[in-house]
């Protein structure tokens, strides 16, 4: 899988970030899915956040995630939520559940609305958010991936 | 020790419920509260509790307080959401039983339709969610409805029932701004904005504002209105953005709905009138399911049955809901003046019958947080 493909340049909203609100966006330009998991007792977290949310230990570790995941959810957005999304319309925002546990949220890339469903297999690639930010978004799992 | 059957509803007012006549939000609330005032039979001099919250002003208790000029010795303007002044209510009930405060007004206003429909919102984005072209707040409730779909079959043509229904209830109610009919095909037909969600999914968008005055029961008892006591109320959460939702399908009106009924010893059964937030389709769906006036997983048919329509065994958002009545961004004041209004009988033409119990349920952001009420117009 071509995890480090696909870095166009974004024109998507940059969130403004602090502290730990970093990491995912830093990791993501680098190639990296991370999520958070508890040293002590092993829950896995998205997103990161300084204490576990099971027994608020301060021992967290960023774990890079597979990139596979299955669709939990979707719906295809026709009114664009941002201004940057008017061009993009109709485009479809999933929650993924990764392999490991945790959950994130993307908008599709390469589906057709009408061929998305719950349970579908996808993968992540990543795009450029600036110079040093990434953003994780994700694309049905390619072919090739499966073989 | 319990709040329940402690305090009563002694006055309600609703004002410019479509289109603002020339008020800010904060006038719509001090035209609301002057006429609930009057209605309960007491003076502005008489508040010595003020409740509120607002998306247009960041201290809106400050705000409400100056605009009137209230003095308050209890000031809460806790913030759930839409669902909050269920919370203010069972609040002003503690600070009125533990004797904090005697008269409690809580008042909300919003001008969103004079604003051309624009979600108003001070909200902040999750950094997770803001690259990702969410339409807030219909894309959340759309990835609801759609994991509802896959895990229980229900359909869109039993979401627009829930539309149909409350359309049924607006054209008994003479100030609901559309009072003609619809059907499930109009609703099918009307455009799609994030699916499997319709424009006749979601709620109006209107200008609006209410008051409620809440004192003890013992003081209701000398003041001229029926009084409205609240017997149960329970608050419940568990996430703030719909990323942190654990289950798309359940809510946690599952717990605030118990808290209420156990506190009030009664059971959905028992429920005259029933008041859900109605953003959407599907939210009053899921929570008719999480407060138990139907399995869970079958909300699709019970509302398709035409169980919550007029007629229907659960009478449910009878002025219209936020669907074809009044939804100013906020919707659980107008779930509340409705319930009060049942109790009183004064409703008209959707009265229904002898109606003693409501349930009002107010749900905050993208089912996130639930704020429940039983109240009745007599104590047990």
């Amino acid at each position: 899988m071509s995890r480090k493909g696909h870095r166009m340049p974004s024109t998507r909203p940059t969130p403004r970030l602090r502290g730990e609100e970093q990491i995912y966006f830093s990791e993501a330009a680098a190639g990296r899915l991370v999520y958070q998991r508890c040293a002590d007792c092993g829950t896995a977290q998205f997103y990161p956040r300084s204490v576990c949310t099971t027994c608020l230990s301060e021992r967290l570790d960023y774990v890079e995630a597979s990139g596979r995941g299955t669709i939990y959810s979707f719906t295809t957005v026709h009114v664009a939520g941002n201004p940057s999304f008017v061009d993009r319309v109709p485009y479809t925002v999933a929650l993924v559940t990764l392999e490991e546990g945790p959950r994130v949220i993307t908008d599709l890339e390469g589906i057709e609305p009408t061929d998305v469903h719950v349970g579908a297999a996808v993968e992540v690639f990543f795009e450029a958010l600036g110079d040093d930010l990434g953003v994780p978004r994700f694309r049905a799992v390619q072919v090739e991936a499966l073989a | 020790m319990s709040i329940s059957g402690k305090v009563a509803i002694v006055g309600a007012a609703e004002t410019d419920t479509f289109q603002s006549e020339g008020r800010s939000p904060a006038g719509i609330m001090g035209r609301a509260v002057k006429l609930a005032l009057e209605d309960a039979g007491l003076t502005k001099d008489d508040v010595d509790g003020l409740f509120t919250t607002s998306s247009y002003y960041a201290f809106p208790a400050l705000t409400l307080g100056e605009y009137l000029g209230i003095r308050p010795r209890y000031i809460d303007s806790s913030n759930i959401g839409g669902g909050s002044f269920v919370s203010h209510l069972a609040h002003a009930a503690a600070a009125i039983e533990a004797g904090l405060c005697e008269v409690a007004v809580i008042a909300y206003g919003s001008t969103q339709r004079s604003d051309r429909g624009k979600l108003v919102s001070m909200s902040e984005w999750l950094p997770y969610e803001e690259p990702y072209g969410l339409m807030h707040p219909i894309s959340s409730f759309g990835l609801i409805a759609q994991r509802h779909m896959a895990e229980y079959g229900t359909t869109s043509e039993q979401l627009a029932a829930v539309a149909v229904s409350a359309r049924e209830w607006a054209m008994k109610n003479p100030l609901a701004p559309y009072r003609d009919p619809i059907t499930v095909d109009d609703v099918l037909s009307s455009r799609m904005i994030s699916s499997p969600l319709r424009k006749l999914d979601c709620c109006l968008v209107t200008d609006g504002g209410g008051a409620l005055v809440v004192t003890s029961a013992a003081r209701a008892a000398d003041l001229p209105s029926k009084p409205v006591y609240l017997l149960g109320a329970g608050e419940a959460m568990n996430h703030r953005n719909i990323l942190g939702m654990p289950d798309l399908t359940a809510t946690e009106a599952a717990q605030s709905g118990r808290r209420a009924f156990e506190m009030a010893g009664v059971g959905p059964g028992d429920m005259d009138t029933v008041h859900v937030y109605d953003a959407f389709t599907i939210s009053a769906l899921i929570q008719l399911e999480d407060l138990g006036f139907c399995a869970k997983g079958e909300g699709g048919a019970f509302v398709a049955e035409g169980h919550i329509a007029p007629g229907g065994s659960v009478p449910v958002n009878t002025n219209g809901g936020g669907l074809s009545y009044c939804h100013p961004g906020m919707l659980s004041m107008f779930l509340l003046i409705e319930a009060v209004r049942q109790l009183r009988g004064e409703c008209g033409e959707r009265q229904v019958p002898e109606a003693q119990l409501s349930l009002v349920n107010g749900m905050g952001l993208a089912l996130a947080a639930h704020a429940t009420a039983v109240l009745s117009n007599r104590l047990p």
